[in-house]
C-alpha cells in the first residue's frame, strides 16, 4: 500500500465573526496516499474550499478562523508549524489551484514573473535562471510560444491559459500534493477537458497526489480513484469511485446522482433536485445534518447525530454517515 | 505604452478647448460693461471708450476670443490696469509660493498618510487602526486655518522656533529659509488633506487584501511582507495615486485661507484681492492658469496609472 501523504483527523474550523465562532468543518478525518487523485464533492457551502484552505492554513489565524484536530503531511502537523515554516510548505510541498484565474492572478505583474517569484522563493533561483525554468513550466503545462507568453499579463490570456498559468505556479517546485478547488468551474467545456486531462497527466508524470474539489460529479468519475463526499461541514461518504457510483450509501450522494441530466432514459421525467438549500452554519439542524431534506429520514435521524462508519456488506472503505446505511437496511 | 501616452495627450486638446471658451466667456458674462466695472462709477464715458478699444472690446467675440487664446499661447496674457505690469508676471510671482507650499502640503501629507493607512489595514479592527482612524477623523474635521493658527501659537510665538508668517523662496534665502518659512502653513493644509489620504490607503489596501490573488501570493509561500510591500501595495497605488493627484488639484486652487493666515503671497491671495477689486482680467488669468494645471495633474495620472496598471494601458491601445 502507498504511504499516506496527508492525512487528515478530526479537522475543525471555527470562523470568527460577529456572533461568536462559527463551526465551518466539523471533524473532518480523510487522506491522500502519494500519487493518489483524490475527489471531494458536494453543494456549494457545503465546507469544501474551507477544508482545502484550512490545509494549507490560508485563513489568518490572529482574525479570521482557529483550527483544531490534526493535518499530518507526510507525519509532520501542519498545524503545529510557525508561520515561517508553513511558508516553506505552501507553494513548495503542498500547492494550490483556484476557481478563477483571473480573479487569482496579479493583474499588475506578467505572468511570467508570477511563476518565477514561487521560483525564487522556494529554490532560490536567481533573474535568469528564475525566467529560464518559468518559461519551461509554461512549455510543459502546454503554452503555445511560451518565451511570449512569459511577459503577458493576465488580462491578456484566455481563460484556459490563464487556468495553465495557474497550474505552471502551481506545479514549479514539484509539490508532492496539489489542491486543486473547483479548476475547472469558470472554463468552458472543451477546455475543461483539456485542463482535467492535463492534471491527470501531470499526477501520473510527477507521481503528485491531488485532491480534486469539485460539484461536478461527471469530472470525479472520470479521473478520480476515490471520493469523499461533503456536507454541511462533515464527511458523510467515502469510497472508492466505481462503488461511490455504483451503490452509494448515503441519501446525500444519492440525490447528487439523481441530480445529473441523463441523455438516455425518459426525458419526460423532470430532473431530479434535493430538496431544500444547505441550511446556514447558525443553523446546523439538530441530529443528522441532512435529515430535513432527506426522504428516508426518520424521527431517530433528527435526535441522534451518525458516524462516519463503514458501510455493513460494502466494500472495504466504504464508509457512509447514516443511521439507516450502518443498520444494514439500505436506503433504496 | 508610447501609444497611449500620445492618445492621453490628444484628449487634452478638446478639454483645453473647452476650458477656454468658459473662460473667456467669464468676463463677457458678468454683469456690465467691463471696461466701466474696471473704471468704477467716476469714470467719464471717453475713458470708457477708450480702455474699451484698448481692451478690444468693440471686435465681435469670436475675433476676440482668437486674438486672446492667440495671446494665452504666445504667454501673453495682457497688461493689469490695476497692477500695473505684465499679467504673465504677476501670475508667475504668484504661483511660485502656490506651487511651493502646495508642493510641500502634499509630500508631507503623503509620507504622513501612506505609511498610517497601510499600518491601519494590516491591523485592522485592532487599537492601532482605531489611533489611525482618530487621526484621520481629527484631519478631516479640522479646518485649515484653526490648526495653522494653532501651530502659529505653539511654533512660532510660545517657543519661537519658527516664523508665524511671510514667504522666503529659495532664491532669496536659501533653502533653509524657504523651509522654514513654509513649514508650519505646509503642515497646516496637509494634514488636514492626510485625513481623507488614511482612509483611502486604508480601505484600497484592505480590498485588495481581501482578494483571490493576495490569497493565491499567501498559497504561493510569499511572505507578508512581500505580499504587503510587493503585490498589495502596487495594486492599491492607483487609489493611493488618485487621491494624492485630487489633494494636489484641491490644495492648488483653495490654499487661499491658509495663504492669508500666513500672510504668503500666493495665487490666493492674489486671487481675492482682484475680486475684491473686481479685476476681471486678473482672475481670468488665474481661473486660466489653475485650470491649465489641474487639466495637466490629471494628464500625468493617467499616464503613471498606465505605468502601474497594464489594463489601463490595454485600454488605452484600443485591444
Amino acid at each position: 500500500m502507498a504511504k499516506n501523504i496527508l492525512e487528515v483527523q478530526n479537522l475543525v474550523t471555527r470562523f470568527k465573526t460577529e456572533q461568536g465562532l462559527m463551526k465551518a468543518l466539523d471533524g473532518v478525518s480523510f487522506h491522500v496516499e502519494e500519487g493518489e487523485l483524490v475527489g471531494l464533492v458536494g453543494e456549494s457551502g457545503c465546507g469544501k474550499s474551507v477544508m482545502s484552505q484550512s490545509i494549507m492554513r490560508l485563513y489568518d489565524e490572529k482574525t479570521q478562523a482557529r483550527y483544531e484536530g490534526k493535518v499530518l503531511f507526510n507525519g509532520r502537523d501542519l498545524l503545529t508549524l510557525d508561520e515561517k515554516e508553513m511558508q516553506r510548505v505552501r507553494g513548495q510541498e503542498i500547492t494550490m489551484v483556484f476557481q478563477d484565474a483571473l480573479s487569482a492572478l496579479d493583474p499588475v505583474f506578467p505572468v511570467g514573473s508570477q511563476i518565477a517569484e514561487a521560483l525564487r522563493i522556494h529554490q532560490g533561483l536567481k533573474g535568469k535562471e528564475a525566467r529560464e525554468q518559468a518559461e519551461e513550466m509554461l512549455r510543459l503545462v502546454g503554452i503555445p510560444s511560451p518565451g511570449e507568453r512569459m511577459r503577458s499579463y493576465p488580462h491578456e490570456l484566455s481563460g484556459g491559459m490563464r487556468q495553465r498559468v495557474m497550474i505552471a505556479i502551481a506545479l514549479c517546485c514539484h509539490p508532492k500534493l496539489l489542491i486543486a478547488d473547483e479548476p475547472t468551474t469558470a472554463l468552458d467545456v472543451t477546455i475543461q477537458a483539456q485542463i482535467m486531462e492535463l492534471i491527470v497527466r501531470l499526477n501520473k508524470q510527477l507521481n503528485m497526489g491531488v485532491l480534486l474539489i469539485t460539484h461536478d460529479l461527471a469530472v470525479i468519475a472520470e479521473t478520480c480513484t476515490r471520493v469523499a463526499v461533503m456536507y454541511l461541514g462533515q464527511i458523510v461518504e467515502e469510497a472508492d469511485v466505481k462503488t461511490l457510483f455504483r451503490r452509494p450509501a448515503h441519501p446525500y450522494t444519492r440525490g447528487l446522482l439523481r441530480s445529473i441530466p441523463r441523455l438516455d432514459g425518459d426525458k419526460r421525467e423532470r430532473l431530479f433536485v434535493i430538496g431544500g438549500t444547505v441550511p446556514l452554519l447558525s443553523q446546523i439542524p439538530q441530529g443528522c445534518r441532512f435529515a430535513p431534506r432527506c426522504p428516508y429520514a426518520c424521527e431517530d435521524c433528527g435526535r441522534r447525530e451518525p458516524e462516519l462508519l463503514p458501510v455493513p456488506g460494502g466494500e472495504k472503505d466504504h464508509l457512509a454517515r447514516c443511521h439507516k446505511a450502518a443498520d444494514g437496511q439500505g436506503v433504496s | 505604452m508610447k501609444k497611449y501616452v500620445l492618445k492621453r495627450t490628444l484628449t487634452l486638446i478638446p478639454v483645453l478647448f473647452v476650458v477656454s471658451v468658459a473662460i473667456f466667456m467669464l468676463v463677457h458674462i458678468a454683469p456690465g460693461d467691463p471696461a466701466a466695472a474696471l473704471l468704477g462709477d467716476r469714470a467719464s464715458q471717453a475713458e470708457i471708450d477708450a480702455l474699451r478699444e484698448r481692451m478690444g472690446l468693440n471686435d465681435p467675440l469670436p475675433v476676440q476670443y482668437v486674438n486672446w487664446v492667440g495671446g494665452v499661447l504666445r504667454g501673453d496674457l495682457g497688461e493689469s490696469v490695476f497692477m500695473q505690469g505684465s499679467m504673465t508676471q504677476i501670475l508667475a510671482e504668484h504661483m511660485g509660493p502656490t506651487l511651493a507650499l502646495t508642493g510641500w502640503a502634499v509630500l508631507l501629507a503623503t509620507l504622513f498618510a501612506v505609511p498610517l493607512g497601510i499600518l491601519a489595514a494590516k491591523n485592522q479592527g485592532r487599537l492601532a487602526d482605531h489611533l489611525v482612524s482618530v487621526t484621520s477623523m481629527v484631519g478631516i474635521s479640522m479646518p485649515s486655518f484653526l490648526l495653522g493658527l494653532l501651530l502659529v501659537l505653539l511654533f512660532a510665538v510660545q517657543l519661537q522656533w519658527l516664523p508665524a508668517w511671510g514667504y522666503v523662496s529659495i532664491r532669496e534665502g536659501g533653502f533653509l529659509a524657504h523651509l522654514r518659512s513654509l513649514i508650519l502653513p505646509a503642515i497646516a493644509l496637509g494634514f488636514i488633506e492626510s485625513g481623507l489620504m488614511i482612509r483611502m490607503t486604508r480601505s484600497a489596501m484592505l480590498e485588495v487584501l481581501q482578494s483571490d490573488y493576495i490569497r493565491m501570493c499567501k498559497a504561493k509561500g510569499v511572505s507578508p511582507s512581500g505580499i504587503f510591500l510587493k503585490h498589495a501595495l502596487r495594486n492599491s497605488l492607483i487609489s493611493i495615486l488618485t487621491v494624492v493627484g485630487q489633494s494636489f488639484m484641491v490644495l492648488l486652487s483653495g490654499a487661499t485661507v491658509v495663504e492669508t493666515v500666513f500672510n504668503i503671497p500666493g495665487i490666493g491671495q492674489l486671487t481675492v484681492n482682484s475680486v475684491l477689486r473686481r479685476d476681471y482680467e486678473v482672475i481670468q488669468a488665474v481661473v486660466l492658469l489653475v485650470s491649465v494645471m489641474n487639466v495637466l495633474i490629471c494628464l500625468v495620472l493617467d499616464l503613471l496609472y498606465g505605468l502601474i496598471d497594464p489594463r489601463a494601458r490595454a485600454g488605452g491601445e484600443g485591444v
